[in-house]
């Protein structure tokens, strides 16, 4: 078969349009209020933390630039490197718990009969709010009378009983338990949407050829649910990242600043010091060490759409 | 760039809640039974033509930024409460507050207030607060403790020992302390420092002593000793008396026989069930030694009007009057405070009781630490205290810790 001549195309020079301005705007007016919000709530508080970064700023008097010296200190502090060493742990803490349990539940709960009501309870706790989750485990990790300290007491285990939240490194431990109380639901329900969306085609033809249990989990449904695996691990270094919330509630970062995180000094500098350059330069470097994983994740993301 | 962050400080603030002409607004983040108290206040002010409402923050955090947001974009509230010493200077420096001294002059002129009251509110010369309220930072002890162990309240530091060593040999932790809130990890070591050399603490607030110096060493050997002795609880102990073994409970239950704390713990203590002045009473800690002068530890949180007030003749009447003995009167027995005016008359057998003891003795006011030094040392010093309390055995490196904040600071501020 003969193929057909590539059709020559012919370029006219551009010519003045006919339509009216004020039809050819219309489509500009559409986005101008998305664009402005983005512009007034996200752009422009981007760019002014940025400048304040640089700045002795103290939310009262005029702030004078100082250069790196808010960066400097940062990395000089000793306790930065604390707070880096409990954002780390943070970040390993709410990837692995969270994220291993929803996937063992999702497993678990894909072959189970009746396991909504299972599913729904695992959920739930994904529906309060951060602050609320972090005062009800208050009470359960509180040194005295706290559920869990009780509860290891009345069944002989006195030995086991601790000051969860004034000893370091378990204080941090604790509070990513309540984490991991609170985030495994929302890591379930993806594995389970993507587990009832993979084809079964494949899925069978390995049940017919003999594999089973942790072969057929290894060899089949972990790379096939490789891109939900990747979603919840990269949102939860994220979140691990960003941890404040429970951590404000339950210990204000401490005690003896032994549980600061990043995120907890941002805020300690800011809002409880009222160095505010100096906290809009922690506010940098963690937005800087955030978008390191951001990166993967929309990478990840993009790559999907487009194939 | 600058006018954009102008504009948005504005927009911002016009969500600000604002004074109206007729109605003055006192921003305050106190806890709710302050706030209905300043509401019955405000209705008994109206009689006299003072128009005010309260407009309350209940987190102290967003309450400052609030406040500094408004500040900034030069649209402040009328009046507003505040903290003392310190953390007062950096709104006098930033030039925001007006000067209240011809107030002042006025009463200490009368007899109603004594000059000394103004101390915590005075920055070169010119005084800028009225006292919102003044607390005594006093021991409460259990009554029926005291008398099953047979002791009475010390009048001498040998006599507090005594009485520390015969309830720790019934069974009951003598002292709280605790690092539940941060801040509280500051109350044992002002209050050592107190009693030992208080020209010592007045010259460590300033930055002419230092933490590594031998009257603070000193507060640190005591302070072990007495957690050495079991004379204090487990720092872990909590201070929200939502919980159950809450340190306001435990005093209750009598397993712990004191508190120390400012007088504004009454209405917690009575809220646990307990009946003032019946089932528990006030005492001012000794001094260690007959020689050291008597010293008492006051927190002093004054009330404030901005230079940039929409309603400052309004504003300033408002201050005046807050000041009259008819407003401390009522103000200080819906508190439960003991009233600053010298006219004013406390209806609480309790607080009658602390006033008499006050009089008995010539004792130095202290401004507590957490005003009468800088916040940039004192704000991560409490977690260097709370760090010794956790473990003794790092007082060294406490101390050293602490001179390294103090030391930052005075290089800058002198």
């Amino acid at each position: 078969m003969r193929e057909a001549a590539p059709k020559l195309v012919t370029i006219h020079p551009p010519q003045r349009s006919t339509t009216p301005w004020s039809e050819r705007i219309q489509p500009y007016l559409y986005v101008v209020p998305a664009a402005l919000l983005v512009v007034v709530f996200m752009l422009y508080p981007m760019v002014s933390t940025v400048i304040q970064s640089f700045t002795d700023s103290n939310g009262l008097d005029a702030a004078k630039f100082v250069g790196l010296q808010n960066y400097i200190n940062f990395f000089t502090d000793p306790n930065s490197l604390n707070s880096f060493k409990n954002t780390l742990l943070w970040v390993v803490g709410a990837v692995t718990l969270p994220v291993g349990l929803g996937f063992c539940f999702a497993l678990l709960l894909e072959r189970l009969p009746g396991a909504a009501l299972f599913k729904s309870s695992v959920f739930l706790p994904y529906t309060i709010s951060g602050t609320v989750a972090a005062i009800l485990f208050g009470y359960v990790l509180d040194s005295d009378n706290g559920f869990l300290n009780v509860l290891l007491r009345s069944v002989g285990l006195s030995g086991l009983t601790h000051h969860w939240l004034f000893e370091a490194p378990q204080n941090t431990w604790s509070m990513i338990a309540a984490y991991t109380w609170q985030a495994t639901g929302t890591n379930l329900m993806v594995f389970l949407i993507g587990l009832q969306g993979l084809p079964k085609e494949p899925l069978e033809a390995a049940k017919i050829d003999g594999a089973s249990g942790w072969t057929y989990t290894r060899r089949m449904l972990i790379p096939m649910l490789s891109p939900f695996i990747t979603i919840n691990v990269l949102m939860a270094a994220i979140n691990g990242f960003k941890a404040f919330d429970l951590i404000w509630v339950m210990t204000q970062g401490g005690p003896a600043r032994s549980s600061e995180t990043l995120a907890v000094t941002m805020y300690r500098q800011s809002f409880v010091l009222f160095q505010q350059g100096y906290g809009a330069a922690i506010a940098v470097i963690i937005s800087l060490i955030a978008l390191v994983f951001s990166y993967g994740y929309l990478r990840n993301t993009f790559r999907r759409e487009a194939s | 760039m600058k006018k954009l962050h102008k504009l948005t400080v504005l927009l911002l603030t016009a969500a600000l809640p604002q004074a109206s002409a007729q109605t003055l607004e006192l921003w305050n983040d106190k806890a709710a039974d302050w706030g209905n108290s300043y509401t019955k206040v405000a209705a008994a002010a109206k009689s006299d033509g003072i128009d005010f409402k309260q407009v309350r923050y209940p987190d102290t955090t967003s309450y400052q930024a609030a406040l500094r947001t408004a500040i900034s974009a030069r649209r402040p509230p009328d009046a507003f409460t505040w903290w003392s010493g310190y953390r007062m200077k950096a709104l006098v420096d930033s030039g925001q507050l007006e000067d209240l001294t011809p107030i002042w002059n006025k009463y200490i002129k009368s007899g109603e207030y004594k000059a000394d009251a103004a101390k915590p509110f005075t920055f070169g010369g010119k005084i800028y607060g009225v006292p919102n309220n003044v607390a005594y930072w006093v021991v409460y002890y259990n009554k029926a403790v005291y008398a099953k162990v047979g002791i009475k309240p010390p009048t001498t530091w040998a006599e507090l020992m005594s009485n520390n060593d015969k309830l720790k040999a019934a069974g009951i932790t003598p002292f709280v302390q605790t690092v539940d809130g941060r801040w509280q990890a500051f109350i044992w070591f002002e209050q050592f420092l107190a009693n030992s050399d208080p020209a010592a603490y007045n010259k460590l607030m300033v930055g002419q002593l230092k933490y590594t110096d031998a009257p603070v060493k000193k507060v640190f050997a005591t302070w072990a000793d007495w957690i050495q002795k079991g004379y204090l609880t487990d720092p872990t102990i909590s201070s929200d008396s939502s919980k159950p073994g809450a340190m306001q409970r435990q005093f209750a239950q009598g397993k712990v026989a004191n508190i120390l704390n400012g007088d504004w713990l009454t209405p917690q203590l009575t809220a646990v069930g307990l009946k003032a002045n019946t089932d528990f009473g006030v005492f001012i800690m000794p001094s260690m030694t007959p020689a050291t002068p008597p010293a008492l530890i006051a927190e002093s949180s004054p009330i404030v009007i901005p230079k940039a007030s929409a309603n400052k003749a309004a504003a300033l009447k408002l201050a005046d009057y807050w000041m009259s003995d008819k407003s401390q009167t009522l103000w200080t027995n819906l508190q439960s405070f003991s009233p600053v005016n010298l006219k004013s008359k406390s209806d609480s057998a309790l607080t009658q009781n602390l006033i008499g003891q006050l009089k008995a003795k010539n004792y130095t006011l202290l401004n507590r630490i957490w005003e009468a030094t800088p916040t940039e040392i004192i704000e991560p010093g409490v977690d260097e205290f709370a760090k010794f309390m956790l473990n003794p055995k790092t007082a060294d490196a406490v101390e050293a810790n602490l001179q390294k904040l103090a030391d930052t600071y005075w290089s800058t501020h002198k």
